[in-house]
């Protein structure tokens, strides 16, 4: 049957979860500092690749400028010049890299030449977004895959287990942008039940909190099931697979010997020991979920981080990009870092 | 190192039986052997070339075409056939690139130890955190979007998982008492490796390979829709992502023959890599099923 | 379960009013949103239409320099002239103008009931420090502006007459000025001139302008504006009264589902333009169909530094013969649009040259040719081969927006026996190698077909210092740079369009360029809410609902003359 799902796309996990465990002696705070350490070699790392990478590659934020339609454009060498000098994109490649780290240092990301507007600001606005989106994915394909998991480790072998092994692993290597083009079209054209395109009504001024969220809420419903589909179908296979191994160890038998009720069973015995397994892939997740969003987000033309990144890659907008990406370095640290203590919290053995 | 958890085949688990392993083997096998014969003797199976503009814009399916024709006219019964070839060919080059690579930093980083290890696995974070997605884009057109290429830039994106398998894997191993034993009778470097850790490594490359394969199959068309493919090489992504970007193709019938079949073609290929695998892997180890029935 | 699935409703509302509270950016501020229904005329309506799917900038002369940008900063910021339907320029901040006979001074007569949005009035200091600013000032450095650098001195003699001398005589001088979206737009002094910044200057005070709306809202991440009239607008209250520019997927879809007034198709990128038939008739149910000459196209270029064939016209000209470009156009664009006129103008540009050879498909005659040029197949696979029998094969460049017609043109050029290996990369690398001449052949798509020929001089004379993916490599045709020359500085309209005919002459018969194929613009409005729609020669971005005289009259009437 179907192995490891395709976890990782965009960002995959990282380090492991628990960090190579430090002699009994070494003080917490040894420890503490040296992941600390390690993160700020792997952060300076990114941010130096990040910061050469775009610049290796042909064309430069200047050409996206260049605009036939309008008649205004960075046209002759000269204005090429002078639009070089203002973005600083005639200094030397040491210079730069100088500025861009004393800025980040100030928490200064730098200004967007395609986009006119502050790196920061940019992503600011557009991270919620991406937030809600990746966010509420997951957890509706942790709770579907949970209970369907389980259901059918419990029930191995039945049709139900075999039927939902084979769509969820059919629904998999099916890319995300079409599932979200077929929704799209069905749900907000064929039967339009749902907005089309967008995270929230254009200017809606709302009597209450309640309208904005329902508003909020209808716009997400298509780009999150997209998401939902590809994420559960992951998820699912992990859970039944380590549920089925719980299911001849010891204390399972000894439960079902005591006659406790098999609902009980199901959730309460096998699904806790499936925990485990279950976070270490939620954080591997996470970084599929938020590569996967982009695909996602630019079929709904969702306004998050995915429809930036694309449009940052296109007008080879290098702070922009430079931006983008130590934001998404820093989400799958930080994801990682949470899924991290919460791996001791459910198994204190860990620690 | 948690994340086998996360990759255990169900094989280990022992859901299924002998018998049903061996049905699913042959399934898989049927599968891939299937698009491999596609693969192989594209040209001699395909009706047209697949860029040929065989007939009109948009023609539903008919004698003279299978499968009806795209925008362009051209046959889309062709471009399936002649596009397993790619999809094949990525699995494969980017599936055993991927081990290979991951393979090689895991091994020596877990056997060498010390500042190796520290150097390498600092390596791998940096490429772990790294978004891949958007550096495949930047970097994906500078490939010109050629399969080659394509598979080479998933391999050298995507190897630090498996490193970090593998590396635990022979650290664990080193701590077994034959090699231990081994070290001991001062057998060399090499030879432990090949006598001793490589051995036991190669069933769990194989279930990092398969999972590496079919992503790249899947990567490959994630990728085509953002625009990082080769036109005059026919993908089954590049076929998906045309007949989604002519933004009509619901408002018309078209999707019926010209989405469905490259999407069909990839999950079956997909699920045959993955029957396929889960039986050599039984078969690489007897111990599992031993073990788990 | 109960309990736990409240908990977590109240916990995604929590996160969606977040989300709704900090993701509206309020840019300037009109304040008066409810006042103007009051009066009881006619009925003011608000309209929707389509944002651009590029980012088109904060809505100042400096944050929006783009097609899309710099038209919703034309509802801010009013020029001295503005284009109507005809696509000429006529009176807008000025009520009339007239030049010398040398053509080298101009002078503006300004309207005297001008009001900055702040209530401040307007003057003709404002202009002239408009035209200091970019010209010497700091807005010089951003480059937006550099087309005017043969302006020399901008004065004015009395508070509503403006005079500008230029060093030479030149035919674009209204275009450049005040014409289309290349016009300068006049800026308050009394708040730039402290600005020594312009690209980086946002906020309320940048947003003040004398133009007919004011923006209520704008939101950075959906591109998304909302206009409100500005009721104290020297030409009267803007008929449409509020004007919002939404996110939204596909445009003709939103259309049908109500939630826009009017949709295009855009300039019809090559595999996406093409709309069925069948949905066109569906939306002509509600809606009135608009359909104009493109001025968009996608052009096959050759690289002429590169030597052999590329250098040789008759090769040129065999491929043209031996492209269907009629095919193109049925299989892209379901025929709706033409083969590009082989002088490289558009087929609405009123410079267009109507006796231009138009090089129809014939593919006997391609081949004769290419075996004439030299390009046999020496080995009888069925490809062309070099006169020395070595394998000829043409790399042909082309970005992955393209990649349609380019398929279409290596297939097409395959049966006249010549091979084609595609050479795909994304967009920008594809920009920066046309750019710098790093190509054999290229596909290149671009738009601005029906702008003023002068364009032309940028793109193909070989004095030429343009630095744009427009620029075609390595043609040098003496005759042209003469007559690129000469045109830049003929006043004589009658005579300048005898010049430019023969210009499109050479460029036909050289070719230097092939534009493969001109989408036809197609629009579809509802008439019944407002009765403005028409489309704006000269004005891509414009499409049919945009050209803001329109909003502000309620309709489509040509403007009289300056």
């Amino acid at each position: 049957m179907p192995n490891d799902p395709l976890l990782t796309l965009a960002t995959d996990a990282l380090p492991e979860p628990s960090p190579p465990p430090a002699p009994a002696a070494r003080s917490p705070w040894r420890s503490v500092a040296r992941t600390v350490g390690l993160y700020a070699i792997t952060i300076w790392a990114v941010v130096t690749i990040v910061f050469l990478l775009p610049r290796a590659i042909p064309g430069d934020p200047l050409q996206h400028l260049d605009d036939p339609d309008s008649g205004a454009f960075v046209e002759d060498s000269r204005s090429r010049e002078l639009a070089m000098a203002y973005y600083g994109l005639d200094r030397p490649l040491l210079d730069q890299y100088r500025l861009y780290l004393s800025g980040l240092v100030d928490g200064d990301l730098g200004w967007s030449i395609s986009q006119r507007a502050p790196v920061g600001e940019l992503i600011g606005r557009r991270l919620p977004w991406t937030l809600l989106l990746v966010g509420s994915s997951m957890l509706l394909a942790s709770a579907v895959s949970f209970v369907a998991g389980v259901s059918a480790a419990w029930r191995r072998g039945s049709v139900t287990d075999k039927a939902l092994i084979v769509s969820l692993a059919g629904t998999r290597a099916v890319p995300e942008y079409a599932i979200a083009s077929a929704l799209l079209i069905l749900f907000a054209v064929t039967w339009p039940v749902l907005p089309m395109a967008g995270g929230q009504t254009a200017f809606a001024r709302y009597p209450n909190g309640w309208e904005a969220a329902k508003d909020v809420f209808n716009h997400l419903v298509l780009p999150m099931s997209s998401l939902t589909l590809g994420l559960a179908a992951n998820q699912f296979l992990i859970v039944r697979n380590s549920a089925i191994s719980t299911l001849g160890e010891d204390y399972m038998l000894l439960a079902r010997a005591k006659g406790l009720p098999p609902r009980l069973l199901k959730y309460r015995h096998s699904g806790r020991n499936v925990l485990l397994p279950f976070l270490t892939a939620f954080g591997v997740q996470v970084g599929f979920a938020v590569s996967a969003s982009l695909f996602v987000e630019k079929v709904f033309s969702y306004p998050g981080i995915g429809t930036l990144i694309d449009s940052a890659v296109t007008a080879r907008d290098y702070p922009l990009l430079q931006g983008l990406f130590v934001m998404l370095a820093l989400v799958v640290i930080a994801a990682n870092f949470l899924v991290d203590l919460a791996y001791k919290w459910v198994d204190p053995r860990v620690a | 190192m948690t994340l086998p958890a996360v990759a255990l085949p169900a094989g280990r688990t022992g859901v299924v039986t002998r018998a049903r392993a061996r049905v699913a083997g042959a399934a898989g096998a049927l599968f891939v052997g299937f698009f491999t014969v596609l693969a192989v003797f594209g040209e001699q199976l395909a009706p047209y070339r697949a860029t040929e503009l065989a007939g009109p814009s948009l023609e539903p399916p008919s004698d003279a075409h299978l499968l009806g024709t795209n925008l362009l006219g051209q046959d889309v019964a062709s471009q399936l056939i002649l596009g397993a070839r790619a999809s094949l060919v990525i699995a494969l080059l980017a599936g055993v690139g991927t081990v290979l690579v991951g393979g090689m930093v895991g091994v020596i980083a877990g056997w060498f130890r010390g500042w190796v290890d520290a150097v390498l696995m600092r390596v791998t974070d940096v490429v772990l955190v790294v978004p891949k997605l958007p550096l495949l884009l930047l970097v994906g057109a500078l490939t010109g979007g050629r399969v080659g290429a394509l598979s080479l830039l998933i391999a050298v994106t995507f190897w630090p998982v498996t490193a970090r398998v593998l590396r635990s894997q022979v650290l664990s191993l080193r701590t077994r008492t034959h090699v231990r034993a081994a070290t001991g009778f001062g057998a060399g470097t090499w030879h432990q490796l090949r006598n001793h850790i490589l051995p036991d490594l190669a069933l769990l490359s194989l279930a990092e390979l398969i999972p590496a394969a079919s992503r790249a199959v899947a990567l490959q068309a994630g990728l085509a829709f953002l625009g990082v493919g080769d036109p005059s090489q026919p993908t089954w992504g590049g076929m998906i992502r045309d007949a989604i970007a002519y933004r009509s193709v619901f408002l018309i019938e078209a999707w019926k023959w010209w989405l469905v079949p490259p999407i069909l073609a990839i999950v079956t290929l997909v699920a045959g890599i993955s029957l396929l695998g889960t039986a050599g892997e039984r078969r690489l180890s007897p111990r599992v099923s031993r073990h788990t029935r | 379960m109960r309990t736990s699935r409240n908990r977590l409703t109240a916990l995604a509302c929590a996160a969606m009013l977040a989300l709704v509270a900090c993701s509206s950016d309020t840019g300037g501020d009109s304040g008066g949103g409810g006042t103007a229904a009051g009066g009881g005329q006619e009925e003011r309506v608000t309209i929707r239409l389509a944002a651009s799917d590029q980012g088109p900038g904060y809505p100042t002369p400096y944050g929006a320099i783009r097609g899309p940008g710099r038209l919703m900063s034309s509802f801010i910021f009013d020029t001295l002239g503005f284009p109507d339907v005809t696509g000429d320029p006529k009176p807008w901040l000025a009520r009339s103008w007239e030049s010398t006979p040398d053509g080298k001074t101009w002078t503006f007569r300004l309207r005297d009931n001008v009001r900055w949005h702040d209530g401040r009035p307007f003057t003709a200091d404002d202009v002239v420090f408009t035209f200091d600013y970019n010209l010497k000032g700091p807005g010089s450095t951003t480059g937006v502006y550099s087309a005017v650098n043969y302006i020399d001195t901008v004065t004015s003699p009395d508070p509503s007459t403006v005079v500008i001398t230029t060093t030479q005589a030149r035919p674009t001088f209204l275009t450049d000025v005040v014409g289309s979206f290349s016009g300068m737009s006049i800026m308050p002094k009394h708040i730039w001139e402290s600005v020594t910044d312009p690209a980086k200057f946002q906020g309320d005070q940048a947003l003040v302008g004398t133009g007919p709306y004011k923006l209520r809202q704008f939101d950075l991440t959906n591109n998304t504006f909302d206009f409100l009239a500005n009721d104290d607008f020297y030409l009267g209250p803007p008929k449409v009264r509020e004007l919002q520019i939404i996110k939204v997927g596909d445009p003709l879809l939103a259309l049908q589902q109500g939630e826009l007034d009017s949709a295009t198709t855009g300039n019809g990128q090559s595999g996406t333009g093409a709309i069925p038939q069948s949905q066109i008739d569906a939306l002509s149910r509600n809606f009135k169909m608009f359909t104009a000459p493109g001025e968009f196209n996608v052009a096959l270029f050759f690289n002429q530094t590169r030597g052999f064939p590329y250098d040789q016209k008759e090769f040129r000209q065999a491929v043209a013969y031996a492209l269907d470009r009629r095919d193109m156009v049925q299989r892209l664009l379901n025929g709706r649009g033409v083969p590009g006129p082989a002088g490289a103008l558009g087929p609405a540009n009123p410079f267009l040259n109507p006796r231009l050879p138009e090089y129809n498909h014939d593919l006997n005659r391609a081949r004769s040719m290419l075996d004439q040029v030299g390009l046999r197949d020496a080995n009888g696979d069925g490809v062309r081969d070099r006169p020395d029998g070595s394998p000829f094969a043409i790399p042909l460049l082309t970005s992955n927006l393209d990649t349609t017609t380019a398929t279409l043109v290596s297939e097409q050029l395959r049966a006249a026996g010549l091979r084609v290996d595609l050479v795909t990369v994304d967009q920008p690398t594809s920009d920066a190698r046309d750019t710098r001449g790093e190509y054999d052949m290229a596909i290149v798509h671009f738009g601005g077909l029906s702008s003023d020929p002068n364009g032309l001089t940028n793109r193909f004379a070989s004095t030429s210092r343009a630095q744009s993916f427009t620029r075609v490599q390595g043609f040098r045709n003496a005759e042209f740079d003469r007559l690129a020359a000469e045109q830049a500085g003929t006043i004589d309209v009658n005579r300048r369009k005898e010049l430019v005919n023969q210009m499109q002459a050479i460029l036909a018969d050289e070719l230097p360029q092939l534009s493969l194929y001109v989408p036809e613009q197609i629009a579809f409005a509802d008439t019944k809410k407002f009765n403005g729609w028409a489309y704006t020669p000269g004005c891509p971005p414009c499409g049919i609902s945009l050209n803001k005289r329109n909003l502000v009259s309620g309709n489509a009437a040509p403007a009289p003359n300056a």
